[in-house]
């Protein structure tokens, strides 16, 4: 009678269908579901007709009201709160929090490998560089974290080199600093000159010599705005009397917010914000980072830069017809919204939802309990949730397509033509495609293939969502 | 029959801790007992009774853990706590003291 514990769970999922997706959704529908079934079991041993036992067991679900309440309740990864109901809203954000830091260290030690063979290489490479007959300077590793995040460059090493030293190098002219620092995006190797910003007052800087903007909010919004004289000089507006800014020797406008004692208490409290308003020459920027922790950020169309980094904790983000070689993002439950022209695109979230357009290199986007939605043309697709739904649709063959999710679904559309190899496995979500598949494509995992299998391996596995895989 | 059913929503916490206190079991088959019990005049609506098991298990009152039945179905069985058990004896010592309370005023000398 799998038919009707089908009809049963088809039922309960349409009840509950106003319910946000969640592994807690899932398990109370194969519960409910499951008792439903066996009540209908017994009315039907009973003697009673069974489509008059199926609407007699539906009837005995009752109003769910009370349900949907409970589901819209729990927190992003299905965990119960607790009774203090009062307390419900402040406990799930620091469990999103924590979420995201343990998210955050995990990919970042992933990452270190990587990260550390193209230090060393760029050590090397700007060693032999700049002192072919043999370096004498001085070097500089820090594990500096987050400390200091108001911290000035140059004072990065400040912690374990004592001030005379740093002289001593710079005196020499040369020095860099290898080191990890999460606000920079993990490990970082800076061959320059010994940098030292300075501090200057005003709204209206000249823009020539500046290559990058680093703006660090913790309350307030940052809005972007393009002006199309490429000379012209970069415009500060919004609440200024409350913002430090500085220019570093290597060409960086840094906007900071709350430096005095007092300023600085109510900002980390979040009790008083700051709005940033730039107004920076349309042409191309080395790096734009910004840190806006509560506040929106909102970037304008045609924005041209090899690195864009954006952070929050609540803050939704939008850019447009954004052309960068890498964009990186981290939200605890904003969204982000881009388009554009982007070689690498990585982006992380617990809650908030990815939507991306555009022309990617290599995306590789997680969340939680967020969606990820992404259209255009991309070469490798990396791309994890918990229940949050995964949808790509590409109007070429990636090179790569990795997709994991736990009860979302995973759903990729592709143009046919080349060839394959699709591994896939799900615990209680079904396949569908449309793709002549060759290989077991009714199980609940295997490797079938496409065509002639093709250099290509196509990775997608759930444990509840579905799979679907669709030919355009 | 309305008024008693109100009165029995009232309890339907201590009504399921109860049935747990015999050991633990999974939605329906409590249920059915509660029904057995009564005679079949009283039952829980599906959606009433796991709301409340959703809410005991958040108050730390039960526990619910998958259990395999047979090849084809997978339930989950809820288990009583301490802090559940505490509750189910305030519970009864608290219906306990109600209904004499209301013996005694609901009832007529001549009755």
């Amino acid at each position: 009678m799998e038919r009707m514990k089908t009809k049963f769970i088809i039922a309960v999922t349409g009840r509950l269908a106003s319910a946000a997706e969640s592994g807690a959704k899932v398990e109370l529908i194969e519960e409910l579901s499951e008792n439903l079934y066996s009540r209908w079991e017994d009315l039907v041993s009973g003697g009673m007709d069974e489509e008059e036992a199926y609407r007699q067991a539906l009837e005995e679900l009752g109003d769910v009201d009370e349900l949907l309440a409970y589901l819209a309740g729990l927190g992003p990864d299905g965990t119960l709160p607790r009774q203090e109901s009062s307390f419900r809203d402040f406990t799930s954000d620091l469990l999103h929090g924590v979420e995201g830091i343990v998210r955050e260290t995990v990919n970042q030690t992933r990452d270190a490998v990587d990260q550390a063979t193209v230090i060393v290489r760029n050590v090397t490479d700007k060693i032999r560089e700049k002192y072919p007959d043999g370096f004498k300077g001085k070097v500089y590793v820090h594990f500096d974290g987050d400390d200091q995040p108001d911290a000035p460059q140059e004072e990065d090493a400040a912690p374990q080199e004592p001030a005379q030293e740093q002289e001593e190098a710079r005196s020499k002219g040369w020095s860099f600093s290898v080191g990890y620092n999460r606000d920079r995006g993990g490990f970082f190797c800076e061959g320059s000159r010994p940098s030292s910003s300075r501090r200057v007052s005003g709204t209206s800087f000249p823009s020539q010599d500046l290559r990058g903007i680093d703006v660090q909010l913790y309350n307030g919004d940052v809005t972007v705005n393009l002006s199309d004289d490429s000379q012209s000089d970069v415009r500060l507006d919004g609440d200024v009397d409350q913002l430090e800014v500085r220019i570093s020797d290597g060409g960086t406008l840094s906007i900071r917010q709350g430096n005095t004692a007092s300023s600085s208490f109510f900002f980390h409290r979040g009790l008083a914000a700051a709005d940033v308003e730039l107004t920076i020459p349309r042409r191309f920027w080395e790096s734009i980072q910004i840190t806006a922790t509560n506040g929106d950020v909102e970037i304008a169309d045609g924005l041209e830069v090899r690195s864009l980094a954006v952070k929050t904790a609540s803050g939704d983000v939008q850019v447009g017809e954004l052309a960068c070689t890498e964009l990186a993002f981290k939200s605890a439950s904003g969204d982000l919204e881009a388009d554009g022209t982007m070689e690498t695109l990585r982006a992380e979230t617990a809650s908030g939802d990815i939507t991306l357009r555009g022309s990617v290199g290599a995306l590789r986007a997680a969340t939680a309990s967020g969606d990820i939605d992404f259209t255009g043309p991309v070469r490798q697709v990396r791309c994890t949730s918990a229940s949050g739904d995964i949808q790509i649709e590409t109007e070429q063959m990636p090179e790569q397509l990795e997709l994991s999710s736990k009860s979302g679904d995973c759903e990729a559309a592709m143009p046919g033509g080349e060839g394959f190899t699709l591994q896939y496995s799900t615990v209680s979500g079904d396949l569908d495609t449309d793709f002549q598949l060759v290989g077991p494509v009714g199980t609940r995992s295997g490797e079938a293939m496409y065509l002639d299998g093709g250099g290509r391996t196509f990775r997608i596995s759930s444990i509840s969502g579905d799979i679907s895989l669709r030919q355009l | 029959m309305s008024i008693s059913s109100d009165t029995l929503r009232g309890h339907t916490d201590a009504i399921i801790l109860t049935q747990l206190m015999r050991g633990d079991n999974y939605g329906y088959e409590i249920n059915k007992t509660i029904q057995q019990r009564t005679g079949g005049q009283y039952g829980f609506k599906e959606a009433t009774l796991y709301t409340a098991f959703k809410r005991l298990e958040a108050g730390g009152f039960i526990t619910s853990y998958w259990g395999e039945d047979g090849p084809s179905a997978r339930r989950r069985y809820y288990s009583i706590t301490e802090e559940g058990r505490r509750c189910w004896e305030e519970s009864r010592a608290e219906w306990q003291q109600t209904r004499a309370l209301l013996d005694a005023l609901i009832f007529l000398e001549e009755d």
